[in-house]
């Protein structure tokens, strides 16, 4: 390619880099402007002179040291942990078991999908209803443990209304919602494992435990790992039905960074400080992305070396050099 | 005359009273009926639709209008209440609108945001015959008003948007009460005073408490920036007929020694509420609602009634008074109130109630003024209990040996001019909004069940269609409860913030994860936080503004 070839070639991309950059970048740069601002909407200042109210680290601090943010990111990571957790047993299991071929196979597959479809503000809706104290969820219970076993009297569980339960409902429907989309990235990636391992460790009389122990789980590691980094950034985001659900509340009892973020910026009106903690919040979870995806690398790094050790000793070239692209165009 | 003649402030000067027309209001009230077949059959809006603009302006210009009017709704019985003279504020609206349209050659677009459950009262024509208020504005000014139609949970999420982004694109704007403040200082609500003083609305002389209510709903810091079309006033709801049963009466009177009627007094109150607890039942004694964003206007009754005239929430220094004696017992009150509720509460909101008061499930609630317009005769609502729905001021206390009972005004479909708009567009949209706004359309308007912009004026309580429509016994009860309305923490910047501290402080007292006085001393420290960050010099200077929208009675 020739000078005037490529200098023509960057002036055709070049708008577009720059309008990509504009678009990624401008947001960003805003926010981390703001974020040292008292800033508000209400100040009677556009945002570009949010310079006057300039408070250098003032938002940041305010955040990290009192306690409603870190309360926030608390519960935020407690409902990660335990619907991300639930979603991927639930899912992992739904998945094995429909990994066999038998009848009726894709309308469970489609059954199982449907509450993915469901637009969240209507899932968080629905079990608004389900979860109201004289709603059907006590209903049933009551029905199992009291008229049935005979264990307990009428149950009037305040799902909702609960200060130490609300958040749990909370994260049940986020699990109801979402392990479809578990149960579908994971059992992609069952049905794509290599048919000829598995049937070897079969022959030779591996148990079914010890083939998902042994040989399952480890080629499914970076689809797994996968799976959760997609569903924990998505939880870690959680408003919609968390909203319409409790709003935040009992007081705060189930608000999430999704939900104290909102109530700063649209109730408080602190664009300011609502900014430093968006942007702490993008450290945190970046970070905690980074080192997600190191087991990543990790996983793919181990299959290539699994792949290496595989190959006859007396091959010619070392199978690093064979996955390598240009050693295979020399 | 041509219709435009008509409009003309200088012609001949007519009394605003619409009664010195052909069809007075004791006309109207006496013969109805027979005046009102005549006037029906005579001029249907579907008739109406089919003649020309043209024709239609002048039949209505020489046969519908009573005499001397200038303006106003035609084609029903009664319409005559809703027209008006040319030295009127909606005449001097319209003529001022005439201006921008050259005298209705020219047509002016008007785009105004407002909230989905209130379109209907500008957009559905009403009554039987009539034509819709923006029908009346486009024929009268040759105004077209485009109404955009969001959820008000919206409200503030779209107005910041509007603030953030300097968007003038809709010249009117929704807000609501406690939003006075923050828009005035955000720059997007327009200073009105020019144009208030220039066009000269009625509100100070029809509002029902007068002055105080313009005070409370129209302005902040001492100026105009907003216009009130809403009375979101809170008032007590009771089911007579258990208050009149006879059972009921006598075994009220062998427990408490005393008679069983509405209470006047929190602690009277508790014993009634006590008593009608029967959720054996499905009846509860008082389902005041509790849940997030709502709750708090009922803890405010009791709150701002344990001073005389008022318990304030601020002192003149922008100090809380919430962690006084007053606000600890308003709260520890608020939380023993959950004993008389449905279960739920702290999640359930006004449909839940409106619902359960229409089947009968209670004996008191605190509700808009509206329930009296949507419950009774609503087959969705109504399961038989409807008729038997009454209204009352709030309770209250004795203090220094007066009785002060005090609701409270909260939400309201306010109205702003957007001030990011362009400059030439301000007049013309303050002018529709003193146009709506006026006596003569603000009556008619509020009469439509099409919406819930509630009644706020003197008139509209005399009004037969919106005595018709909030019935009678509420619309007088109505007279009485206006006048004893407090605000909530409004006409300051922030009022949202504060009032989200202490929402979720109550919440918390509530749902028993914090006492009643460390609610409220954490309330206290947080608006101590937000004063400091806003400006206490700013917010001393409000508080004091404020006070004229205090009742007095």
């Amino acid at each position: 390619m020739g000078r005037s070839e490529a200098a023509v070639g960057q002036a055709v991309i070049t708008p577009g880099q720059l309008l990509l950059l504009f678009v990624i970048a401008f947001p960003a740069v805003v926010a981390i402007y703001i974020s040292f601002t008292g800033w508000t909407p209400d100040s009677g200042e556009p945002w570009y002179d949010a310079y006057k109210f300039w408070l250098w680290f003032g938002n940041y601090w305010e955040a990290l040291s009192g306690s409603p943010f870190w309360a926030a990111i608390w519960r935020t990571v407690v409902v990660t942990v335990l619907a991300v957790g639930f979603e991927f047993l639930i899912g992992f299991g739904l998945a094995l078991l429909l990994l066999k071929q038998f009848r009726g196979r894709s309308l469970l597959t489609v059954v199982f999908l449907l509450p993915m479809m469901v637009v969240p503000a209507v899932a968080g809706f629905i079990f608004y209803m389900l979860f109201q104290t004289d709603g059907p969820v006590n209903a049933a219970l009551t029905f199992l443990l009291d008229d049935i076993l005979n264990l307990t009297g009428p149950i009037h569980v305040g799902w909702l209304t609960n200060p130490s339960i609300a958040l749990y409902s909370v994260t049940v429907v986020d699990i109801w919602q979402w392990t479809p989309l578990m149960f579908l990235i994971l059992l992609s990636g069952l049905v794509a494992l290599p048919d000829d391992q598995m049937n070897a460790a079969r022959i030779l009389g591996a148990s079914w435990f010890h083939q998902l122990r042994y040989l399952v789980l480890p080629m499914m590691k970076p689809i797994i790992l996968i799976a959760v980094i997609i569903r924990a950034m998505e939880t870690l985001k959680l408003f919609d039905s968390a909203w319409l659900l409790t709003q935040g509340g009992p007081g705060d009892a189930s608000s999430t960074m999704s939900i104290y973020l909102y109530r700063t910026t649209f109730i408080d009106a602190r664009w300011g400080y609502a900014s430093a903690v968006a942007i702490l919040v993008l450290i945190m979870v970046s970070i905690l992305a980074m080192r997600a995806i190191r087991p990543i690398e990790a996983a793919s790094q181990e299959t290539i070396e699994e792949l290496a050790t595989a190959e006859p000793k007396d091959a010619e070239i070392p199978i690093e050099q064979a996955l390598d692209a240009e050693a295979l165009s020399r | 005359m041509e219709d435009n003649d008509r409009l003309d402030p200088h012609t001949e000067p007519v009394r605003e009273d619409a009664g010195s027309g052909g069809f007075s209001r004791r006309r109207f009230v006496a013969g109805a009926g027979v005046a009102g077949a005549a006037l029906v059959l005579g001029e249907g809006s579907a008739a109406a639709s089919a003649w020309s603009n043209k024709a239609y302006n002048r039949h209505l210009g020489k046969r519908a209008l009573s005499e001397g009017m200038a303006g106003g709704p035609t084609g029903f019985p009664g319409a005559s209440l809703y027209q008006y003279g040319p030295d009127t504020a909606p005449g001097r609206a319209i003529a001022g609108l005439r201006k921008y349209t050259n005298n209705g050659k020219k047509r002016l677009d008007i785009k105004m945001r407002m909230w989905n459950g209130a379109t209907g009262q500008l957009s559905q024509p009403f009554p039987k015959g009539a034509p819709a208020v923006t029908d009346v504005l486009l024929r009268e000014a040759n105004v077209k008003l485009h109404l955009t139609a969001i959820a008000p949970t919206d409200q503030i999420t779209k107005n910041l948007e509007t603030i953030a982004t300097r968007d003038g694109s809709n010249h009117i704007l929704v807000s609501a009460i406690e939003d006075n403040g923050d828009y005035a200082e955000a720059g997007l609500a327009r200073k009105l005073d020019s144009f208030v003083a220039k066009y000269r609305p009625d509100w100070d002389q029809d509002y029902a408490g007068g002055h105080t209510q313009t005070e409370m709903m129209n302005m902040y810091a001492g100026s105009y920036y907003a216009v009130s079309m809403d009375g979101d006033y809170q008032v007590w709801t009771y089911r007579q007929d258990l208050f009149e049963d006879p059972t009921n009466q006598k075994n009220f009177m062998a427990k408490y020694g005393y008679e069983l009627a509405f209470p006047t007094t929190w602690a009277h109150h508790a014993d009634v509420a006590a008593f009608f607890t029967r959720p054996s039942q499905n009846l509860y004694g008082s389902i005041d609602l509790k849940n997030p964003s709502w709750g708090y206007s009922n803890w405010m009754m009791r709150y701002v009634s344990s001073g005389n005239p008022n318990q304030h929430y601020f002192d003149a220094n922008a100090k809380p008074l919430i962690h006084s004696p007053a606000g600890i017992q308003a709260t520890k009150e608020h939380v023993a109130s959950m004993a008389w509720t449905y279960p739920d509460t702290l999640s359930k909101s006004w449909p839940e109630q409106y619902a359960l008061m229409g089947a009968g499930g209670a004996a008191m609630a605190t509700m808009f003024s509206n329930a009296t317009k949507f419950i009774p005769g609503n087959p969705a609502l109504d399961k038989g209990f409807g008729k038997y729905i009454r209204t009352e001021v709030a309770p209250g206390r004795v203090v220094n040996g007066k009785l002060i009972r005090r609701s409270i005004i909260y939400f309201n479909n306010q109205f702003v001019v957007n001030n990011f708009a362009d400059k030439s567009m301000h007049e013309p949209a303050y002018l529709v909004l003193q146009w709506l706004s006026s006596r003569q359309i603000f009556d008619w308007l509020t009469g439509n069940p099409g919406g819930y912009m509630d009644p706020n004026r003197s008139s509209a309580l005399n009004d037969p269609l919106v005595r018709a429509s909030y019935k009678p016994y509420a619309a007088d009860k109505l007279k009485t409860i206006i006048p004893h309305t407090a605000p909530t923490i409004l006409a300051m910047r922030g009022a949202r913030e504060y009032t989200l501290a202490l929402d979720t402080n109550l919440q918390k007292a509530l749902t028993k994860q914090i006492t009643p006085e460390q609610a409220m001393a954490s309330t206290a420290a947080a608006w101590e936080k937000i004063t400091d960050r806003i400006g206490r010099a700013k917010q001393m200077k409000a508080i004091q503004a404020g006070l004229n929208g205090w009742p007095t009675v």
